[in-house]
């Protein structure tokens, strides 16, 4: 080839380069120099909000619809901070129970509008629980005892049960309740009816905004990407820091630790324990942590047709020794947690640090390899635990502990196939009864025992999944503790009921996970509320 | 992620590859003849070595061997590679990590040439209403990404390393057969076919012993060059979830684990790299045979 | 036979096709043996028959299998893809959120890769056996033989955390940001018609990553067919008997070979889109694009039946009709292929 040509061809490639770069180089110089913080009058949180499928407080059961509403509507009642033991008003400035514990008469406080203005009165919170109650969707449950719910003037509320429930007010505070603006959600199509749950309409409305007197409002939800909230001009309370709050869609736990690191975002609500080991010596940020009133458990059958083995509570007892559980917690977990002798968290009424330290078992192999062999399997046996593959839970990584178990049960002769699945899967699976052993976790609905021994005594949710039954003896401790209000009696009741699951149940309670949320430097005036995961903003300021 | 590449490769291999001229040399001359080949024979033949040789080289279960007070460790003397969240030997589970990942690539390469074989002969050579047939089968298949199939198929079956498998061949025959079905077409008009025919020689006689040996060649130097996209996408769908099933090994599965931890380096870059030689090597010596059958692009 | 009848008889063609891939999605997503709707409520809902009977009647799950199909071909036909378990929402509207991102995303990393992979490729082929061949075909080696999650997971650990050269793995946009007017979804697209420019380059910025890391496979394949299609065409006798001719080399590179060189990387550059498309579930997934590829992986894991067979369908669709073009595309300029 001459020389003169050689040129033409290299030119047309270099010119292509120089385009390429050009492009390349034009994104790195284009860029806006990177704010150290976020603007003041912003709040930016990291958060995974996949889970988010529906912000309306008659239907939502998720997490993060929790976060949201803890910040847009307000219930009658509340905790501050930390303390899940003694509720407080909000909406509610006073309140009456009657002598049997059936009827609870609320006094609503004056002078409330919701975001948009209108007045709040005794027709708006009984739309909203008469809707709840009607809508008979998952967090129906919450208001299923209630026989009558009625606005005795504009400022008081009745509601009735059909039987004592000493947790009931407990229940109240829980996200579900909050009030909605019966004016506006009606004009969206929202009804009370008995009806609702066919004629109801306003489920997208309030997807797309809030309808509650919090001291934030929702703006905009864009699934899987963002949240916003903006301050809401009405609320009743001290005013609102910020202009904006916005939850942004983050699924990495890694990545939320990095972002909060470098200042792009103000708070990071999934960062786990092992992100959060090199920051506790970082000046940018601040680690809270926070004793949640969540369970990490496992789960085995009790039903022959699921598994022989499981059946016999020797074995089982066996399971509950051999588990390393201070591997658990002091090395997988760095310590960052606490752990429940079965399941009731630690810090709940009936199971306080006392209670839990006399009851806690310990790992004795030789006390687990004895009980198999009474059992009559000192040559082990196989079966299968089923776990969410992935997951993080509270911080807390579920692969790790799941290979863990698998391996503290080989040293007393169980062969675990380990099963890990996509979490709908294996929630469908243990709802239908089908599984021998999974490794799953519970989250609180509200703070009162009874939503713990409910669920995981005989006729609760899933202890009918592990086919759990008891001594006709024990049938109606549960309802005695749920209804009498003697606290002494309870407690009584209660340790009774974690002694008993001790000795025979499905359970074997590992983790009451520590929640971590990690701040900015320059945020202040958070406080961690377990029962909204930490996702209560309002008192956060810059 | 391949198809298109392999069809297209596949294409300009056919005409590359002439049947009557081509110069054979043995798979040894190849590899003298040209020093990338050399090197990725060998980097090829050490990884298989080492997932092979496993339990030798080191004392570590892959699954079992776990330490919860030295978990995420950096490499040191007693864990070259370091360890991960549950105190698992990092070098053992690449090398363990290898059987799956080579396994699988090589397996469904393997059925996928073989399925593909038989189906794009069959087509080719029946013609009509089967060649429709099947070829709208493959079309079919072809139009969903890989991914996107191999997914759908994992979610509903349930992540498993059989159903990984099952989900890639699915996807994978298709090339194969277009690409046989070409050259059977092609040598169903040549003199020895006719000849063949002229001799009275039964139909599927001369499929199985004259047309289909002679497609064998530029399916091999395809399939070599395919087995890395194979180890990629075993890999690609181990990272999300729905390959190869925790806690066992695999290259992607493990790269997947180290995504939450940026500070330990030592979980994402030794898989990387294993991949990464290993698809070269894979490249390296396939492209060496292929220029070997060529003798156009010496 | 003409353009016009070919171009029909493979329309017509496409039509088994089309069906095909439905009936293909509908039965694959159908052989969960989980309950999808069970797994979608919360733990307490579902000890409540009518709550469950509900459910299953609102997505149609009570019916028998061929009346749902019958059902979904019926809607389909309407535009209608089923509502999505998770999100509550019609498949549909879910798509059209999610598609334009995964459209940047792959548009961008074709772009690039062809920015890169087709000088590369006539480098190599020019300067064939010399340095400039090595160096591309090293390159594009390395673009076909690096996973492409792990370029990204490395590749921003390397360059956000560590070097803080580009943004956080967070999607599109910073927050702090506000972004452009929704006219395209295309984020890019939007901020320049906005004129907008600090959102543009914050744009470009967050894409720039991505598309680079999606692009390298692409850009390994594209110079390897280019480099290989111009070899083959430059040897060929009417290059030859041009150059013998006494015309200008590079004009003889330009004009003839390099025009029917393009053929092969055009068709392969069609292809290669609906792989990019299946290529973004990687990308995505690490960078937190929010495309149909995450959407695709979060629903495949929550047995989202609708939201499963809407994103294979939409993909599938994509690729049928890209090979429609390109096909045609081929056969305009290829009157050969027509006879086939």
């Amino acid at each position: 080839m001459s020389l003169q040509s050689r040129r033409y061809p290299k030119s047309r490639a270099v010119g292509s380069a120089l385009v390429a770069a050009a492009v390349v180089f034009s994104g790195l110089a284009l860029r806006p120099s990177m704010p150290a913080h976020a603007a003041s009058n912003t709040l930016l949180v990291a958060r995974d909000i996949s889970d988010g499928k529906t912000m309306d407080p008659g239907h939502s059961y998720e997490f993060t619809a929790a976060v949201v509403q803890s910040n847009t509507y307000d219930t009658l009642v509340t905790y501050n901070g930390t303390d899940t033991a003694h509720p407080v008003g909000d909406l509610a400035t006073s309140w009456k129970v009657n002598s049997d514990g059936t009827v609870y008469t609320f006094n609503l406080r004056k002078n409330v509008r919701f975001s948009n203005g209108d007045p709040l009165t005794a027709d708006d919170v009984v739309f909203s629980y008469l809707r709840l109650k009607y809508l008979n969707d998952n967090p129906a449950f919450l208001i299923a005892g209630a026989t009558n719910i009625k606005a005795l003037d504009k400022y008081t509320v009745q509601i009735t049960l059909g039987a004592p429930d000493v947790s009931f007010l407990a229940a109240l505070a829980d996200q579900n309740f909050g009030v909605l603006d019966s004016k506006l959600v009606k004009a969206h199509g929202g009804v009370d009816s008995s009806d609702a749950a066919t004629k109801d309409k306003a489920e997208s409305f309030l997807d797309s905004q809030s309808a509650g007197t919090g001291p934030y409002k929702m703006t905009n939800w864009t699934r899987n990407s963002q949240i916003v909230l903006e301050r809401n001009p009405n609320y009743f309370g001290p005013r609102a820091a910020f202009d904006k709050i916005i939850f942004q869609h983050q699924v990495s736990a890694a990545q939320q630790r990095l972002l909060v690191q470098r200042g792009s975002v103000d708070i990071a609500m999934n960062v786990s324990l092992q992100q959060a080991q090199p920051l506790l010596h970082d000046p940018n940020v601040k680690v809270v942590t926070g004793n949640t009133l969540d369970l990490i458990y496992l789960a085995m059958t009790t039903s022959m047709t699921r598994s022989v083995p499981l059946s016999s509570k020797y074995v089982r007892q066996a399971v509950r020794y051999a588990i390393d559980y201070d591997g658990i917690l002091k090395g997988l977990l760095k310590g960052v947690g606490t752990r429940p002798n079965s399941m009731i968290p630690v810090g709940m009424l009936g199971n306080d640090t006392a209670t839990n330290n006399s009851l806690l078992i310990h790992q004795d192999l030789n006390k687990a390899r004895a009980l198999m062999k009474r059992a009559g399997y000192s040559r082990g046996f196989t079966t299968s635990m089923y776990y969410t593959v992935g997951a993080t839970v509270d911080g807390v990584a579920i692969d790790p502990l799941a290979s863990k178990i698998q391996n503290d049960l080989a040293q007393i002769g169980i062969t675990i196939k380990l099963v890990p699945q996509q979490d709908s899967v294996n929630l469908a699976e243990y709802r239908a009864q089908k599984l021998p052993m999974i490794l799953y976790n519970w989250g609180v609905d509200y703070a009162d025992p009874d939503d713990y021994a409910g669920p995981f005594s005989p006729g609760g949710g899933p202890a009918k999944r592990m086919f759990y039954t008891w001594d006709s003896k024990l049938a109606n401790i549960v309802a005695q503790a749920k209804s009498s209000t003697d606290n002494a009696k309870r407690v009584a009741l209660y340790r009774q009921v974690q002694q008993t699951w001790l000795d025979e149940s499905p359970w074997v309670g590992l983790v009451q996970p520590q929640n971590i949320i990690v701040l900015g430097s320059n945020i202040k005036g958070y406080v961690f509320s377990p029962l909204t995961l930490g996702g209560n903003l309002r008192s956060v300021h810059k | 992620m391949s198809i298109g590449a392999v069809e297209v490769a596949g294409s300009s291999a056919v005409e590359s590859v002439d049947l009557v001229k081509t110069r054979r040399r043995t798979v040894w001359q190849v590899i003298r003849g040209n020093p990338l080949a050399l090197a990725g024979a060998i980097v090829v033949g050490l990884w298989v070595l080492l997932a092979i040789a496993a339990p030798l080289v080191t004392r570590y279960d892959p699954i079992s061997a776990q330490d919860a007070y030295n978990t995420l460790a950096p490499p040191s003397a007693a864990h070259l590679l370091g360890t991960d969240d549950n105190g698992r030997d990092v070098l053992s589970r690449l090398a363990y990590g290898g059987r799956a990942s080579l396994g699988i690539g090589v397996v469904v390469v393997a059925s996928g040439v073989i399925i593909g074989l038989l189906l794009g002969a069959v087509a080719g050579f029946l013609g009509r209403v089967a060649d429709e047939f099947i070829m709208r089968l493959a079309d079919i298949v072809l139009a969903f990404p890989i991914i996107v199939l191999a997914m759908a198929i994992s979610a509903a079956l349930g992540p498993s390393l059989i159903n990984a498998m099952m989900a890639m061949i699915i996807v994978w025959w298709p090339t194969y057969a277009r690409v046989v079905r070409g050259l059977v077409l092609e040598l169903k008009e040549r003199e020895f076919v006719t000849a063949a025919r002229a001799l009275g020689v039964n139909e599927w006689r001369i499929l199985w012993r004259t047309v289909i040996p002679n497609t064998i060649g530029p399916v091999i130097v395809l399939a070599t060059l395919d087995i890395g996209n194979a180890i990629l996408t075993v890999a690609g769908l181990s990272f999300i979830g729905f390959g190869v099933p925790p806690p066992n090994p695999e290259w992607g599965a493990l790269i997947s684990e180290a995504q939450q931890y940026p500070d330990q380096w030592w979980l994402a870059v030794f898989p990387g790299i294993a991949i990464f030689t290993a698809i070269m090597g894979f490249n390296f010596f396939g492209d060496a045979v292929r220029d070997a059958l060529d003798p156009r692009t010496q | 036979m003409g353009l016009f009848p070919y171009i029909v008889r493979r329309l017509i063609l496409t039509i088994p096709i089309l069906i095909g891939i439905t009936l293909t999605a509908f039965v694959i997503s159908h052989a969960v043996p989980a309950d999808p709707v069970m797994a979608n409520l919360g733990q307490r809902a579902q000890d409540d028959p009518s709550i469950v009977a509900r459910y299953r009647h609102q997505y149609g799950l009570d019916q028998p299998l061929p009346t749902q199909y019958v059902y979904y071909i019926g809607g389909l036909l309407h535009g209608d893809l089923g509502i999505s378990i998770s999100s509550r929402r019609p498949v549909v509207d879910d798509l059209k959120q999610y598609f334009p991102a995964t459209l940047e995303l792959s548009t961008a990393a074709l772009l690039l890769a062809l920015l890169i992979g087709v000088p590369l490729g006539v480098l190599a082929a020019v300067y064939r056996n010399r340095l400039p061949d090595h160096l591309a075909r090293v390159l594009s080696l390395i673009g076909i033989s690096t996973p492409v999650f792990w370029l990204g997971l490395v590749g921003s650990i390397i360059l956000w955390y560590h070097f803080g050269l580009l943004p956080a793995p967070n999607g599109q946009l910073d927050r702090s940001i506000d972004p452009p007017p929704v006219v395209t979804g295309l984020v890019v697209v939007d901020a320049l018609l906005a004129g907008n420019w600090t959102a543009l380059g914050n744009a470009l910025w967050h894409l720039l990553l991505p598309a680079s890391v999606l692009a390298a496979y692409t850009m390994g394949i594209i110079t390897r067919i280019t480099r290989g299609s111009l070899l083959e065409v430059l040897v060929q006798d009417y290059i030859r008997t041009a150059r013998a001719k006494g015309v200008h080399s590079a004009s003889v590179v330009l004009r003839h070979g390099l025009r029917n060189a393009i053929i092969p990387t055009l068709t392969l550059a069609g292809l290669s889109y609906g792989s990019l498309l299946s290529g973004a579930v990687l990308t995505e997934t690490i960078f937190a694009w929010p495309g149909i590829g995450l959407y695709a992986t979060r629903t495949a894991g929550q047995a989202d039946f609708p939201a499963i067979l809407g994103v294979a369908l939409l993909t599938a669709l994509i690729f049928v009709i890209l090979n429609l073009v390109v096909d045609v595309l081929y056969a305009v300029l290829n009157p050969q292929v027509r006879l086939a």
